[in-house]
């Protein structure tokens, strides 16, 4: 009788990589050839390019990964959304350890981690790996300290820690996975980060992009887009956005299936999202994927929670169809809950309840939130290594200016809870 | 459009007489042609596939000889009639799959591997992969008579270690 075991390694990897990433799970606790098979190259490249919905989002400190049925989203008479709309499943990393802000960079997400003596732990999910990174000396409150993700055209990876502190007061370092080392970088900007104090950057093809601005004169900033380049370690020129907006409007940035950023707009009555057309460090173009006017609908809020985060989204281009994700508020006893809008074309909105279990402190507001960002919404497989050139026990630094910090990768125990929506 | 017929052979004997146009859809059996070793009188010999094999391995590729015909004769087909045709298709192998065993498909899919069949191979191995979504590990394994040769906190591990991956 023909089966399974008669198939060569070849076939069933063919056979496995038409699963559902979903599925995983199962595939690899079968056997342990599966296991195997499922952490190859030619696998994970035949998982990629399934662009399948699969993505981290991270809620109330604690990292989760979130699944979506948009194939499923269509409407009944009254325009409503009518099917499941995802399940969101939280996966803390390692147990009980608070998540300040997450990153994500080609199928692997950079933790910082809460409290004062803050570090960092880079994740392969695919992997199942982890390396802990301390942070470098004196970058102790979190709010003040942009973190990113990327690497270079030798695809080394490193991590960019930015400080942006009062009166032209920068502190740039980089961390090189290979030297295991941090490292100064002489910077001298003559701009800020905006979206202070989320920090959002979106690593886009190794490099890192994120909102920045100029104070013109009073009252008059001038707002762009930047890119650092993990190749040549510098920041690039500044990047035009497709529209100007004022101090306070809401705006976001996001990665559309790791080749182009979109740009959402969060005006008084209108939302707006643009995609790019071309990016690299130093040029940009872009064009407009979707406008929705908010007053058309009611139930929609005016601003998305610009005081606790700005909504974080993801779009579907082939489907022209955003997902938008916030946090409401709700009167008689305060409560704050989780909330998806999904937009699309012919002013269709749909908003979606998450689920509602913020603590409130005594002034009303939910102690350390940093709203709900996405950080990636269609997940690739990542075959990096965190444990190569890992070096058991300390190895000594070869650069004047760097500090050897990092602990030994560990493999951490994981925690996991489930809720639907 | 040529209409020359060419004769396979099975392992265990069974000639067939296909459309060399058909047969073209083996990158195997269309080298064969290309280097002009097909004598017109003999039947190629398919030592790997048994006859009931092979006959559903010609049945798939008469079926989508005739839909490269079609992509030939409506160049300018609209886009509903292309997805009508695709739909068709799609239909077409659906059923085609159903009413095969387990057992089937596995020897379906060596012989494609065999005879370098790549969209049967797509085909097959999509239809095997079904069988494998929303499964347990358990029921994984009972389909497809594999042997757990974890130990129980191996298989703990991977399950943690997974699980974002939901499943």
């Amino acid at each position: 009788m023909t089966t399974m075991s008669d198939l060569s390694d070849d076939l069933v990897g063919e056979i496995l990589c038409r699963v559902p990433t979903t599925s995983l799970r199962s595939i690899r606790s079968t056997c342990k050839k599966w296991n195997a098979l499922s952490k190859t190259q030619s696998f994970a490249k035949a998982i990629a390019a399934r662009q399948q919905f699969l993505g981290f989002i991270m809620m109330s400190s604690r990292v989760c990964s979130l699944r979506l049925y948009l194939q499923g989203i269509f409407k009944d008479e009254h325009g409503d959304c009518v099917a499941p709309f995802g399940s969101i499943k939280e996966v803390s990393i390692p147990n009980q350890v608070d998540i300040a802000n997450i990153f994500h960079c080609d199928g692997l997400l950079l933790c910082v981690i809460k409290g004062k003596n803050s570090s960092l732990l880079v994740w392969n999910p695919y992997l199942g790996q982890t390396k802990w990174i301390q942070v470098p000396p004196g970058n102790t409150f979190n709010r003040l300290y942009m973190y990113s993700l990327g690497y270079d055209n030798n695809n080394k990876h490193k991590i960019l820690s930015f400080m942006d502190g009062y009166d032209q007061y920068y502190k740039c370092e980089i961390y090189d996975f290979n030297f295991n080392s941090w490292k100064v970088l002489d910077v001298n900007p003559d701009w800020n980060p905006k979206s202070h104090p989320k920090r959002r950057s979106v690593s886009l093809k190794g490099n890192t992009y994120f909102f920045a601005r100029k104070e013109l004169h009073v009252k008059e900033t001038e707002n762009f887009l930047l890119c650092f380049d993990f190749t040549t370690e510098s920041f690039g020129p500044r990047l035009p956005l497709p529209l100007c907006f004022g101090d306070r409007d809401s705006m976001a940035l996001s990665c559309v299936r790791e080749e182009k950023l979109a740009v959402l707009y969060d005006q008084w009555d209108i939302i707006e999202i643009w995609i790019t057309t071309k990016i690299e460090p130093n040029a940009i173009s872009w064009s407009k994927f979707l406008k929705v006017d908010k007053t058309r609908r009611t139930g929609f809020r005016n601003y998305f929670s610009d005081h606790i985060g700005v909504a974080s989204f993801f779009i579907d281009e082939e489907k022209k169809l955003a997902v938008i994700f916030d946090i409401d508020k709700c009167y008689p006893p305060i409560c704050y809950y989780d909330k998806a809008y999904v937009i699309g074309e012919d002013e269709y909105i749909k908003h979606v309840k998450i689920r509602e279990d913020h603590n409130v402190n005594k002034f009303g507001s939910i102690p350390g939130r940093f709203g709900l960002p996405v950080v990636c919404s269609s997940y690739v497989p990542s075959l990096v290594q965190l444990h190569a050139n890992q070096p058991i026990g300390k190895r000594e630094s070869n650069e004047n200016q760097s500090v050897n910090r990092s602990k030994p990768a560990l493999m951490t125990k994981w925690g996991c809870g489930l809720c639907f929506f | 459009m040529s209409s020359n017929m060419i004769m396979l052979k099975s392992s265990d004997g069974a000639s067939f007489e296909i459309e060399e146009a058909a047969a073209r859809k083996s990158k195997i059996i269309a080298n064969m042609i290309e280097v002009e070793c097909v004598d017109e009188d003999k039947a190629i010999p398919l030592q790997n596939v048994t006859g009931n094999i092979l006959a559903l391995v010609i049945e798939y590729c008469n079926k989508h000889i005739v839909d490269d015909d079609d992509d030939v004769a409506t160049e300018e087909a609209s886009e509903e009639e292309e997805e009508a045709k695709k739909k068709k298709v799609d239909d077409w192998e659906a059923e085609f799959m159903n009413s095969m065993s387990l057992e089937t498909m596995f020897e379906l899919l060596l012989a494609a591997n065999y005879l370098n069949i790549k969209s049967l191979i797509d085909l097959v191995c999509q239809t095997i992969a079904n069988n494998i979504k929303d499964k347990t590990p358990e029921e994984v394994r009972k389909i497809f008579s594999i042997e757990n040769d974890f130990t129980p906190e191996e298989e703990e591990e991977i399950r943690k270690e997974n699980a974002w991956a939901f499943g």
